[in-house]
């Protein structure tokens, strides 16, 4: 967005709530002014970026003041010891938080006009609909603004890979469903403490909209592999969710300014089905879709060589909810023999070659030593 | 209408104003006085904009170069 566009104010602003106050209740700055300069005196650009202590907790405090405990504040609910992308595997704390702090926390919103007003700042803002302010994020301005690599691609189905067609999720195209229709308000806005995403007891669930019920028991795949009483219990997804992306092997540095850089090895779109290594009541199946994360051993070396120390401690290949689903899949076009003795869309001793025994040894309770 | 009634009138909308604006309810005042801007006078115009940034550029922002997916 150009700049000058990303600063206009829309004239229909001035109809709605925020519209009837001053600018400067909200940004400063002074009211009547010769020069630009002296216009922007003392001006705050992202008044709500404080959120509790902003200029929207007077009137918005019920969501102000949970939205510290919300993972889009900063990186709570990544870091648990069995969905950590890195914390668990490090030996080194103080180099890989250094790391985490320069490179990795700066994706996270930098107030609520990130989602309400203006693209998020991540990529470099801009007005969205004239400063009008809207309560339900726009799920491509917004949310996709910084969920782009896995989560857009898949949804959207603009990603590609090599051994399927890949289509837009159904809930996208023809569903027409939007983030927020499913990632609702009670969770964006926080309020309750979790170590991991997915603990949180408002975190959308298929269950949700497709409930156990006579209906879908009548699929005979279902009762089969979609109940806890099914002899082999599958998630979702190990059925319904197309190909979708990993990476491998991010690094992470500092260049010659001291500005905080990134190189990924490579990105894939592929499918794999790995066993539940995490298993609880939560996550009670036995096979799981799993996504490799693009940690590495020496990500971290930039700041302290073998600061991962640890890193067989979790997998590298971690459970997924890929945003690709459909009702046919290559799981499913050809019925049982699909997925039965087909080693392609299981995680086996085949995709680990070439790897080093401490991340084959991270993914010792995910990789399948023999194919169902 | 007596003197009184239209006094009484008067007095309680200055009231109504000052409560308004001692509660932020002010309204940003679209137009300035003479040589003078407000806010809304230049961001409501698109062609103020641009010449104002032409006039005084963004500062550039330093950003190193990453690459692959994010």
């Amino acid at each position: 967005m150009e700049a000058d566009l990303g600063a206009l104010v829309s004239i229909a602003f001035f109809d709605t709530t925020h519209g009837k106050m001053d600018c400067r209740d909200c940004h400063g700055g002074e009211k009547f002014a010769a020069t630009r300069a002296e216009a922007h005196e003392g001006m705050e650009p992202r008044p709500s970026a404080t959120y509790a202590e902003s200029v929207c907790a007077p009137c918005h405090n019920e969501m102000t003041s949970t939205f510290a405990t919300n993972m889009h504040a900063d990186t709570a609910g990544c870091s648990s010891p069995t969905d950590a992308l890195v914390l668990a595997r490090s030996t080194n704390d103080e180099a890989v938080i250094q790391g985490l702090d320069n490179n990795c926390s700066t994706c996270h919103v930098s107030g609520c006009g990130d989602c309400h007003v203006s693209r998020p700042q991540f990529n470099d803002g801009g007005l969205v609909q004239g400063h009008v302010f809207y309560a339900e994020p726009n799920s491509s301005l917004n949310c996709m603004g910084c969920h782009g690599s896995r989560i857009q691609k898949e949804y959207t189905g603009a990603g590609e890979s090599e051994k399927t067609v890949l289509k837009a999720d159904v809930h996208w195209s023809p569903g027409g469903m939007q983030c927020v229709d499913c990632h609702t308000v009670e969770w964006m806005h926080g309020g309750e403490e979790y170590d991991n995403r997915y603990d949180s007891p408002a975190a959308p669930k298929c269950v949700d909209c497709h409930p156990a019920d006579d209906t879908f028991l009548a699929i005979g795949m279902h009762s089969k592999h979609a109940t806890p009483e099914s002899n082999t219990y599958l998630q979702c997804q190990v059925c319904h969710a197309q190909d979708y992306n990993n990476c491998t092997a991010c690094h992470v540095a500092l260049d010659e300014n001291d500005l905080p850089f990134y190189e990924t090895e490579s990105s894939e779109f592929d499918f794999n089905i790995g066993r539940n290594y995490a298993q609880d009541d939560s996550r009670p199946w036995d096979y799981i879709v799993v996504r490799h994360v693009p940690v590495a051993e020496s990500t971290f070396d930039f700041y302290g060589e073998d600061a991962l120390g640890n890193y067989d401690a979790v997998p590298t290949w971690k459970y997924a909810t890929p945003h690709s689903i459909q009702r046919v899949t290559r799981q499913t076009q050809d019925g049982c023999s699909s997925c039965h003795g087909n080693r392609d869309i299981f995680l086996t001793e085949d995709d680990l070659a070439g790897l080093s025994d401490l991340e084959r040894a991270a993914n010792k309770d995910v990789v399948l030593t023999e194919v169902p | 209408m007596t003197i009184k009634r239209l006094l009484t009138v008067a007095f309680i909308a200055v009231a109504v104003m000052a409560v308004l604006v001692l509660a932020g309810c002010s309204s940003e005042p679209l137009v300035a006085e003479a040589g003078q801007v407000t806010c809304a006078g230049c961001h409501t115009d698109r062609e103020m904009l641009k010449a104002d940034l032409a006039a005084n550029p963004l500062p550039v922002v330093e950003v190193a170069e990453s690459s692959g997916e994010g």
